[in-house]
């Protein structure tokens, strides 16, 4: 450090100078004539440089300047500030784990600290879903508390929105997730904490949908609106009247119950219950004094219920509220649910508009019981849809039908609209719903609607558009719900029905066996079954369709209880009643009959008949059936257990035929089928590959798609494990085009700019490099490059777009457009330099890279230096990943033979093929083509023809000059 | 237990490597643990995933960690060891990414020789160079002998930027008393950052 001694420099001076700013005459002077100063200087050049490097890593984990210090954390970024507390975003050192810091001032708040960290602990003690998790709390050295919690990555549930949601939807959203915060409330006045501040910027919505309260027990006591408005901005909005009156022995629960209620209004009509402004004093009396406009006048689209349960919660008698958060959430779920609510009273007429599907009694029939609404819609859709056919058959009333359409077509908007937002806040309804599908589909292809095709056909259409708006859901609890709803349908329709018998009855009676069938009470499923059989029988005669499948569904009952010749029985009588139907359209259920019966014939070992069914089943169901479908599953088990029991080259090439997988044989076809449909996660890798698994993949992607129509993203998933079963096979070109179509798919469910889209792409551009497809793999490149600059500079990451750019200079330079390669490995390496310093080998790379392109267009003096120092780093990079260093010796190689001098370029080649080559390995490296090209020159060159013929034996199988096939 | 806290912190991680072979070192696993968490989670952010989902990648990729190494499948014969836990802090990221895009629905499995595997170490290594400075900077704040006054002003100019008159003015120091403590403090950093880098790097 320079010294103070006036005959030398100041600190000052000496830093300005490193700085790079101009000496004055007399400095330079003395910079001349004295070496301790130009010593001096020279030390300030490294420490400035040092300390860039030091500030470029250090400064995006420094936090703000003013950042307290919390042992144990890394303050990231201040995301909140109030009257009382500061909060900030920051990291536990010792585990990484993002957490938020809350900061209570309070030195001068009379004991605030001791306080907080009083009442933290008690919040801490809440341990709930909705309920932000506290980790530890501790006292600071000015009398404040730091509070340590989880950090909660949300939106303020006012804010919350998404840009696709139209406002019923997001109504129906947001009452979902208000239902979820009474719950956690709920749950935090049952363990005595109240929580005294409930406002919008308190309870966030996280991504997933699932809200969480944050600041329980924070608040002071009773009063934390007052500070906020003797400081700040705030208003005493969502506080209650007792809250208002300075009374803290009024406060409790209820006073909750009143916040929510508030909330609930705001969130339903966007302002406040009331107006409020002028002084604090006028705004409480306002509070205490002043009913809550009625919701309806200021949105008259909302429901006369919501109105009543808001008008209940917020009651300035707190003994006429809800008397807890967990009852006004039950009710808003009950209003959800399309149940009467009690805010409403229970009035006869109120009571009867609520279940207005009454008035349809066929309908109500299924309905009433259901207590949940969606789950009724579906089966609405379907009883609908059998009460239109049945009209115009029986009666011609084509108006009538007609009208039908029509409410079914509402009904399917009005599902189509509200229940995915209803999905994310009950996954059980939408498991219900999508559970409810499934069974509507099985109806059409059961053949329910095919003598009115006209009518199928919308169903189907508007299935399929139902179908695409909801995940799919979870089987279990539907069949539960299901369950419950026919069983109380039962008993109503008992009561109504005299004589005992209807169809009513008998389908009702049938639908249940087949809940009964699938949560395995076999016993009770065939005594159902038995007694809807006879029901129709009496009502509809023994050759009704309905009556058809309900035989058949006694026969499913037989096989799963393993009564196979029972089954058969049952199958062959279900058979003749389809036949004597005169169905058009009952070819599904007729394949899984002959499926009984073929179980039933390879369990008595009568080979030759089984093989007629199993391929008779076999034949309908690969027309039928959709991929997942467990029927389709069944019979590749028969086919596999024929051909392992009785080898048989007719029967090979019959399944041949009908798989339609020519010069293959069937049999290991199916197997492999089998095995991928049985266990569809296990993994293969190149050598390990059953050949032919990608291609089976691809008759089940078929399937698929001809079941959800093109690109639907149920497909993702399948095109994956395709890719992965492409690479273990080497099919390079089946791996890039599932690749894309997944890219495809993706893009269009969540953007182009969607990291999952990036890396598929990115990923099928190398393998269409590696495939020779260079035209291609240069599109891919650019398009992974477009989608990274539509990143925002903050959210892009520089490292990895830089390397887009150089990847897509490679395949630029493959491709031989050198001056196009030559441009973006320039713009990458000023990336590179930027980020990395000069002695990265990323860096090294680049360069090299750089050189082969400029030895491409001619700039040989330039190619030249830059492959020279890209060897340079290369040799002190003991870390070098070995490609890597292929790369860079094969730049270098290939410069020098360029240049003319094959005994230094001769090494540098050798080093680059074994580096790429190494045991055989990488036969399609697209390198290799002008690897073996310049290495056969050198040899030539260098007089050793031997060596120069073995080197063009070598040639590559893919030739990147053939580039773009 | 054998050996306090403190001496762990600044033992090289060959030694900590040996001392895990002592059945219930929980200190040297914990050491182990702090020292790359905090650098697997970073790249895992970096590589696309989430802030929870990253650290749910470094908690599995230091579980796996310590499974090959109780199974005694880890040998140093065969690469450092930042390198296994790199490689398994990368195939647990780039699984975590895949099955979001594939919904879980099937695994895609390795993007074979990838040729981002470059980038992946270069992005480890930043990490752990900003780890170590941030580590280095930490060092100093808790030393004792160091001013409040001094430490303060070369925070403000050598890692926030700020001039040195101005740094000079906000902690009651001149200019050139700015420089003098930005130099003594950059020297004190760089050996803090060496000792952290060879007790780092020495791992194999």
């Amino acid at each position: 450090m320079p010294p103070s001694e006036s005959e030398h420099l100041s600190p000052t001076a000496i830093d300005s100078i490193a700085c790079g700013g101009a000496p004055d005459s007399s400095t330079r002077d003395h910079l001349r004539s004295c070496n301790v100063c130009r010593e001096y200087v020279q030390a300030a050049r490294e420490e400035a440089a040092y300390l860039v490097r030091v500030r470029a890593l250090a400064s995006p984990a420094l936090g703000p300047e003013d950042a307290p210090r919390v042992p144990g954390y890394r303050i990231i970024e201040r995301i909140g500030s109030g009257a009382q507390a500061l909060v900030y975003r920051a990291v536990q050192t010792s585990t990484a784990r993002t957490v938020a810091i809350k900061l209570i001032r309070g030195a001068d708040h009379n004991g605030a600290g001791w306080r907080a960290e009083r009442e933290a602990e008690i919040a801490a003690g809440l341990r709930h879903p909705g309920i932000v998790t506290i980790f530890e709390s501790r006292t600071l050295d000015d009398g404040g508390a730091a509070m340590v919690m989880e950090y909660v990555d949300g939106t303020p549930i006012d804010e919350w929105q998404d840009p696709s949601w139209t406002a019923d939807r997001r109504h129906a959203a947001l009452l979902g997730v208000f239902v979820r915060v009474c719950e956690a409330i709920h749950h935090a006045h049952l363990n005595g904490v109240i929580h005294r501040d409930i406002k919008p910027d308190n309870v966030l919505v996280r991504k997933d949908g699932n809200p969480v309260v944050l600041d329980f027990g924070i608040a002071r006591h009773g009063d934390a609106w007052r500070t906020r408005v003797g400081e700040l901005t705030g208003t005493p909005a969502y506080a209650s009247p007792e809250q208002v009156s300075g009374d803290p022995d009024a406060v409790d629960a209820l006073t909750d119950v009143y916040s929510l209620g508030v909330l609930l209004y705001v969130l339903l009509c966007g302002r406040l219950p009331y107006q409020l402004d002028g002084s604090i004093l006028a705004m409480a009396k306002t509070i205490v004094d002043t009913p809550a406009t009625p919701l309806r006048s200021a949105d008259p689209t909302i429901h006369k219920d919501l109105d009543a349960i808001v008008h209940m919660a917020l009651h300035k008698d707190k003994r006429r509220r809800y008397q807890s958060a967990a009852a006004l959430g039950a009710e808003v779920e009950r209003f959800i649910n399309k149940q009467p609510v009690e805010a409403r009273g229970d009035s006869g007429w109120y009571l009867v508009q609520r279940l207005a599907s009454r008035n349809r009694r066929r309908i109500a029939a299924v309905v009433v019981s259901v207590t949940v609404l969606v789950t009724a819609s579906a089966l609405v859709v379907a009883s609908m849809a059998d009460a239109a056919a049945a009209q115009r058959r029986e009666s011609q009333q084509r108006e009538q039908a007609r009208l039908d359409q029509v409410r079914l077509r509402a009904v399917t908007e009005l599902m189509r609209l509200t229940l995915p937002a209803v999905d994310a806040a009950h996954p059980e309804i939408g498991a219900a719903v999508s559970a409810g599908l499934g069974r509507l589909y099985f109806r059409l292809e059961s053949g329910a609607y095919a003598d009115e095709p006209e009518l199928d056909q919308e169903i189907r259409r508007l299935w399929g558009g139902v179908y695409t708006g909801l995940a799919p859901g979870n089987d279990a609890k539907f069949v539960e719900y299901a369950e419950d709803a026919l069983r109380g349908g039962l008993v109503r329709l008992r009561v109504e029905t005299p004589s005992g018998d209807s169809p009513e009855i008998a389908e009702a009676l049938h639908e249940l066996a087949s809940v009964l069938l699938v949560r395995r009470r076999l016993g009770e499923a065939e005594q159902i079954c038995q007694q809807a059989i006879e029901m129709r029988g009496r009502i509809l005669g023994v050759g009704h369709p309905a009556n058809a499948h309900s035989i058949a569904l006694r026969a499913r009952i037989l096989k799963a209880q393993g009564r196979l010749a029972d089954a058969s029985s049952a199958a062959d009588d279900a058979i003749t009643a389809l036949d004597a139907a005169h169905s058009t359209n009952v070819e599904y259920v007729h394949g899984e009959m002959i499926a009984i019966k073929a179980w039933a014939a390879l369990e008595q070992a009568g080979t030759a008949h089984a093989a007629d069914l199993v391929l008779d089943a076999m034949r309908i169901r690969l027309r039928r059936s959709f991929p997942d479908d467990p029927e389709l599953l069944d019979s590749l088990g028969q086919a596999a257990r024929l051909i392992n029991t009785s080898p048989d080259a007719a029967l090979s090439k019959a399944l041949r035929d009908i798989w339609d997988s020519p010069g293959q044989s069937a049999a290991v076809a199916l197997r492999r089928d089998i095995e991928f449909l049985r266990a569809p996660s296990q993994s293969f890798s190149p050598g390990n590959a059953p050949p032919g698994r990608a291609e089976a993949i691809g008759r089940v992607l078929r399937l698929q798609e001809r079941i959800l129509g093109p690109n639907h993203p149920a497909m993702v998933g399948l095109l994956m494990a395709q890719t992965q079963a492409a690479w273990a096979e080497g099919s390079l070109e089946l791996r890039a085009d599932s690749l894309l179509r997944a890219a495809d798919i993706l893009a269009a469910r969540y953007g182009d700019s969607d990291l999952a889209v990036l890396m598929c792409v990115e990923q099928a551009a190398t393998v269409d490099a590696f495939a020779g497809r260079l035209d291609r793999a240069v599109a891919l490149g650019e398009r992974a490059d477009t989608i990274w600059r539509s990143y925002p500079d903050n959210a892009r990451d520089a490292l990895l777009a830089a390397n887009t750019r150089r990847i897509l200079a490679w395949y630029l330079e493959l491709a031989g457009r050198h001056e196009q390669a030559a441009t973006k490995y320039a713009s990458a390496l000023d990336e590179f330099l930027n980020l990395l310093g000069e002695e990265h080998y990323l860096v090294a790379l680049t360069r090299s890279g750089l050189a082969v392109s400029l030895a491409g267009t001619g700039e040989l003096e330039r190619a030249e230096r830059l492959s020279r120092q890209a060897c340079h780093i290369a040799d002190q990079t003991p870390t070098l990943p070995p490609d890597s260093g292929a790369h860079i010796n094969f730049a270098r190689g290939h410069v020098l033979w360029i240049l003319g001098r094959p005994e230094q370029a001769r090494p540098r080649l050798e080093q680059a093929w074994e580096g790429f080559y190494r045991d055989g390995a990488g036969n399609e490296l697209p390198w290799r083509a002008v690897l073996v090209s310049d290495m056969a020159g050198v040899c030539e060159k260098l007089g050793d023809h031997a060596a120069a013929e073995t080197w063009r034996r070598r040639a590559p199988h893919i030739s990147p000059a053939s580039g773009g096939g | 237990m054998a050996q306090s806290r403190s001496s762990l912190a600044t033992r090289t991680t060959t030694q900590l490597l040996d001392a895990l072979r002592t059945p219930g070192n929980e200190p040297a696993w914990e050491q182990l643990d702090a020292r790359y968490r905090p650098i697997i989670a970073s790249l895992a952010r970096r590589l696309g995933l989430s802030a929870s989902e990253a650290e749910d990648a470094a908690q599995q990729t230091l579980a796996e960690f310590v499974r090959v190494y109780r199974d005694g499948r880890y040998e140093r014969g065969k690469g450092r060891l930042s390198s296994w836990i790199l490689g398994i802090a990368r195939n647990t990221t780039l699984s975590a990414l895949r099955e979001r895009a594939g919904r879980g629905a099937a695994q895609l499995h390795a993007l074979d020789k990838a040729p981002d595997d470059s980038v992946v170490r270069a992005i480890w290594d930043e990490e752990r160079d900003r780890e170590i400075v941030l580590r280095a900077v930490e060092l100093l704040r808790d030393d004792s002998s160091i001013e409040d006054r001094t430490l303060r002003a070369f925070e403000l100019v050598a890692l926030r930027g700020v001039p040195a008159s101005e740094a000079g003015a906000q902690c009651g120091m001149t200019a050139d008393q700015v420089y003098v403590a930005r130099s003594r403090m950059t020297r004190r950093l760089r050996d803090r950052v060496r000792q952290l880098t060879d007790a780092y790097e020495a791992d194999h």
